[in-house]
């Protein structure tokens, strides 16, 4: 029994390394630049200039900071982040509620929106100093386009997506706009699914 | 594995005093290299994000210092330890199986803390085969200790930070109002005599909490307090961390009134936040050798 626990400990160290490495599906760094200017109802508009110092010590490999308006011309924040490497539970990403919270915001209100893809998003309220704002986030990760909760993603994880499954890449995405002037959270849910459908057309899905 | 080489020792004058040494340790060798081997990947990743983000570089010295305690000397009067049996075999089996399982189910879920999380698991499970449990449970603290190199995921980490840094901020308020009446906290910002002082995460959340419970626990392996005095030792990591963290920002708010924006930032804020909690944690030390020394001789 020693013998197959030893075994078990290398087999799992193979894996680690071959993950690692990227053996069992290489990261694909997205042109964000080449993604669409119309994200269903919303449409992006000006690129917002971001400076290093911003992101932090765990910077993105990749990222789009954009303005983005609706039909009725209200005007929001659209920030993709593409990081090669995730590592979950450990900060890299991080879910957007904690850089608003970290910039001095308190969030006042949040909800899970389901989606027609059959994915959750969080939509929260955060306010700071008389103003409110309204985001709406999630994690985006090859191969992983699936509903259901985290054995559902891991299986997903092992068995679907063509191979892209196990690849390391992950996305962090938020719309924000403020909370009195933000699109309905139907036409931000059908925003984030045009946006999640191109990127993983970059990703090249 | 171990255990045979203790069965080798206790057989006595039949085995060659050579292969009493050699076999069993040339199996450990294997053993440590075949753990090294299969965990060189994670923690190759783990030194170099740990070396990069500030809040996890505490964890690069915490091998090192479980592995002080781990060969600190065995009180005077100990009794003699068991070697390992069956049992222990069988636990050493299932910290193996463990340590692959987490090393698998992180790299496949790209959960970090998870995957690193089998060095610890396979480091122990070692220990148990060549020492046995009664030997770990002696080295409980360096046992405890070495968990503190995995990452505290995150998860947890966000559900402290917001009231730690809160009570830190309010904390830092109330330590700037005898030189400034109205200096408040709101948000992740302090407001002293006109100038806002934001105040990054890094000065008000859980990473001095992280260093200062690494440091009790590698102080408790040290000095070896009873439970009761261990007890208070974990407890008083909360309040220090908070008086340190505000120190911090109530001495960087008047030295920014003093001298202007760049006393806040780069070097000079450097030193003044890692000078405090130098400074805190040789006070932790002191207070724990001292009431160490009082409950000895009381």
């Amino acid at each position: 029994m020693r013998g197959l626990a030893w075994l078990a400990l290398l087999l799992a160290g193979a894996l680690s390394f071959a993950v690692d490495r990227g053996l069992l599906g290489r990261a694909v760094p997205p042109d964000l630049e080449r993604l669409p200017v119309e994200l269903g109802p919303l449409r992006r508009t000006a690129v917002i200039p971001v400076e290093a110092a911003v992101l932090g010590d765990l910077p993105p490999e990749r990222f789009l900071f954009t303005t983005v308006r609706d039909e009725g011309n209200r005007e929001g924040r659209l920030y993709v982040a593409w990081f090669a490497r995730g590592r979950r539970w450990s900060g890299r990403p991080h879910s957007a509620e904690f850089c608003f919270a970290a910039e001095g915001w308190r969030e006042v209100e949040a909800h899970r929106l389901l989606g027609a893809d059959g994915r959750g998003r969080w939509s929260r309220r955060f306010e700071r100093d008389g103003s409110a704002i309204r985001i709406v986030h999630w994690f985006e990760t090859p191969g992983r386009a699936v509903a259901g909760g985290w054995f559902a993603r891991l299986r997903h994880r092992l068995t679907g997506g063509g191979g892209a499954g196990l690849r390391q890449d992950e996305a962090s995405i938020y719309w924000e706009f403020p909370a009195e002037a933000a699109p309905r959270e139907s036409d931000l849910l059908a925003a984030s699914e045009a946006l999640a459908a191109a990127l993983h057309r970059l990703w090249g899905e | 594995m171990g255990s045979e080489g203790e069965r080798t020792r206790n057989s006595g004058g039949s085995t060659p005093p050579a292969r009493r040494v050699s076999g069993p340790l040339s199996r450990r060798v294997l053993e440590g290299a075949i753990l090294a081997a299969a965990a060189g990947t994670i923690l190759v990743e783990w030194a170099g994000y740990a070396a990069h983000v500030a809040r996890l570089s505490y964890a690069l010295v915490v091998p090192l210092l479980a592995g002080v305690l781990a060969i600190l000397p065995r009180p005077a009067g100990a009794p003699a330890l068991p070697a390992p049996g069956p049992r222990d075999r069988r636990i050493a089996t299932a910290g193996l199986f463990a340590a692959a399982f987490l090393l698998a189910l992180g790299s496949l879920a790209a959960v970090f803390s998870l995957a690193i999380a089998a060095v610890p698991a396979g480091i122990l499970a070692l220990a148990v085969a060549w020492g046995g449990t009664a030997r770990l449970r002696e080295r409980g603290w360096a046992a405890l200790l070495l968990w503190g190199m995995v990452p505290v995921p995150t998860p947890l980490l966000d559900l402290v930070n917001p009231p730690l840094s809160e009570a830190t901020g309010r904390l830092a308020a109330l330590l700037a109002r005898p030189f400034d009446p109205a200096a408040g906290w709101a948000g992740a910002e302090l407001a002293f005599r006109g100038w806002t002082l934001r105040v990054a995460e890094a000065c008000s959340g859980s990473s001095t909490l992280l260093v200062y419970s690494v440091l009790a626990i590698f102080l408790a392996g040290l000095l070896r307090p009873g439970p009761w005095l261990a007890a208070g030792l974990f407890l008083a990591v909360v309040p220090l961390t908070l008086v340190v963290n505000g120190t911090r920002i109530a001495a960087t708010a008047l030295l920014l009134d003093r001298f202007g924006p760049a006393a806040a930032e780069g070097v000079a804020h450097e030193v003044l936040g890692q000078g405090l909690v130098v400074a805190g944690a040789g006070i932790l030390a002191l207070a724990l050798a001292l009431a160490s020394r009082r409950g000895r001789s009381a």
